[in-house]
């Protein structure tokens, strides 16, 4: 688009910049839809490409892997919104009792400590993107497949771009929709402890705390 | 890795574990023989239940007016909405479960596994899905899936034959890929919503729409309606069943503990599990991006979204 528009503006001829100007017009007018696919399958291969990338480093000591795989983790997933999402109608009750910033550290940890502890599980898996599907203006779902041993999995991942780029939000294997279920985990959990947030809490704490 | 894993169980929960054990409960019905009771009425019913086609197709329309009239009222298909107006007692009975794995299934299961080589139980899970074929050709074609129908019948003709009884999935190996497909998914394509959602006892977690199609499958299946005891045989429709659920539950098992173990709320988790891999089942895999929490749907209170910067209070 920048091409198109530096190309209008240099066209010395009015014709020509008139023309050009339509088809710029055109081109920013049809052009978002495929954007944001696009942008969203490349951004979905590059997390992939690097998770592959510290998995099979094979150089990296376990913690020095965990580290990183625990940055490209936080750079590649909201993990703000996804936080805020799996609170479902307790994220007010949050925010009012001034608890969410502290949530928010914990659950970001205790997440974080979930997806690392698991990276020993590698075992040769391929990646590969099948499709992707614009679901709004600032969301697409990215399709994918992993293959395992012998068998394939389907992936998807909700990817939302906030203003600064392209996030995953949730990611759904087989089906399941990981974010929803722990939704359902979250709240049911608060409506089980006299629906006190604070349980919530507690209970993240002593999930992160090193043991 | 733990999504994937997840993601495998709920295949097994919402397809296998519920339905196999379910089928007992038909055997044992179906193998009550009415005419035992040597009354004229008991041995008409008899007669009637063993006419396989009329039977179906009452219970089938009984089934769907019943729940279609349900559907219009109350039911919406959504995986976004859990309706759990008996959480109580499902907890419950999901307790009850745990203690029956600890003192009673989970030993078995040990012993089966320990025993019979993965190649082994391979064998017998491609013959039990064989096996399953009326059932599965049935819902297909209610579905109005003829692709999907001649698959399945493909299957039958080349497993049954070359694949050794169904021992062997040498069709699967040829491009016709099993799948899987039950009255309650018929129903749902028909338009019902599942209804209230069930943990039970023995049989773990369904809805009500998943209940009567569960009923309505053995209902479809030929085995339940085969004399066994005249041919004094009565034992093989309860071994087939017994193996069937001890093979699927051996197989969803190792995720289930995994739950248990790292879950925070394991029902809450397996309910979850649950409604999302039957909706997925539903939609044989296609993707539908529909109805997952918009951000840009403002108005609903029922869901939070992903965009909720400042919500309203509720």
């Amino acid at each position: 688009m920048t091409f198109v528009r530096r190309c209008a503006a240099g066209a010395l001829h009015i014709k020509n910049a008139f023309l050009f100007a339509t088809v710029a017009a055109l081109i920013s007018v049809a052009s978002p839809a495929h954007a944001t696919v696009d942008e969203a399958k490349a951004f979905v291969e590059d997390l992939a490409n690097q998770t592959l990338a510290i998995l099979q480093d094979e150089n990296a000591s376990p913690q020095e892997r965990r580290q990183k795989f625990a940055k490209l983790f936080q750079e590649g997933a909201d993990l703000e919104r996804i936080g805020r999402f799996v609170l479902g109608r307790y994220a007010n009750q949050m925010r009012a009792e001034n608890r969410l910033q502290e949530y928010q550290a914990l659950f970001r940890e205790y997440v974080v400590n979930i997806y690392a502890a698991r990276l020993g599980q590698y075992s040769g898996e391929t990646f590969e993107i099948v499709g992707a599907e614009a679901t709004s203006e600032k969301e697409a779902v990215v399709q994918s497949k992993i293959r395992s041993g012998e068998a394939d999995f389907r992936v998807n991942w909700r990817v939302l771009n906030s203003g600064q780029g392209y996030k995953v939000v949730d990611v759904q294997v087989e089906g399941i929709w990981m974010a929803i279920e722990q939704r359902e985990q979250f709240t049911s959990f608060i409506n089980n402890n006299n629906r006190q947030v604070s349980a919530l809490i507690d209970y993240l704490r002593d999930e992160v705390r090193p043991t | 890795m733990l999504i994937l894993e997840k993601g495998r169980i709920a295949i097994f929960l919402g397809l296998r574990v519920a339905h196999c054990v379910t089928v007992v409960f038909g055997e044992l019905q179906s193998s009550m023989d009415l005419r035992r009771f040597g009354s004229p009425l008991a041995a008409g019913m008899a007669d009637f239940v063993s006419n396989a086609g009329r039977a179906t197709l009452v219970m089938t329309v009984a089934c769907s007016l019943v729940l279609g009239a349900c559907s219009s009222t109350k039911m919406k298909e959504s995986d976004l909405e859990i309706n759990d107006p008996y959480e109580g007692f499902n907890r419950w009975s999901y307790g009850v479960n745990q203690q029956l794995d600890k003192y009673i299934f989970g030993p078995i299961v040990v012993g089966y596994t320990a025993i019979f080589p993965r190649q082994i139980r391979n064998r017998l899970r491609n013959a039990l899905n064989n096996a399953d074929t009326p059932v599965i050709l049935a819902n297909d074609l209610l579905q109005t899936e003829w692709e999907r129908a001649g698959t399945t019948i493909a299957r039958f003709g080349i497993n049954s034959t070359v694949g050794l009884g169904g021992m062997f999935d040498v069709a699967g190996k040829l491009g016709y890929e099993f799948h899987r497909e039950d009255f309650g998914q018929t129903l749902a394509v028909w338009g019902v919503g599942p209804g209230p959602y069930f943990f039970l006892p023995f049989l773990g977690p369904t809805t009500l729409r998943d209940g009567v199609g569960m009923a309505v499958d053995t209902a479809f299946d030929p085995i339940t309606y085969i004399d066994w005891d005249d041919m004094q045989l009565i034992w093989v429709p309860f071994a087939i069943t017994g193996a069937d659920g001890l093979d699927a539950y051996s197989r969803a098992r190792p995720g289930l503990k995994q739950i248990e173990e790292t879950s925070l709320d394991p029902y809450a988790s397996l309910r979850s599990l649950y409604q999302q891999s039957r909706r997925d089942a539903i939609l044989n895999g296609a993707t539908s991006f529909e109805d997952l929490p918009s951000f840009d749907d403002e108005s609903s209170d029922e869901f939070e979204t992903f965009d909720n910067e400042n919500p309203q209070p509720q």
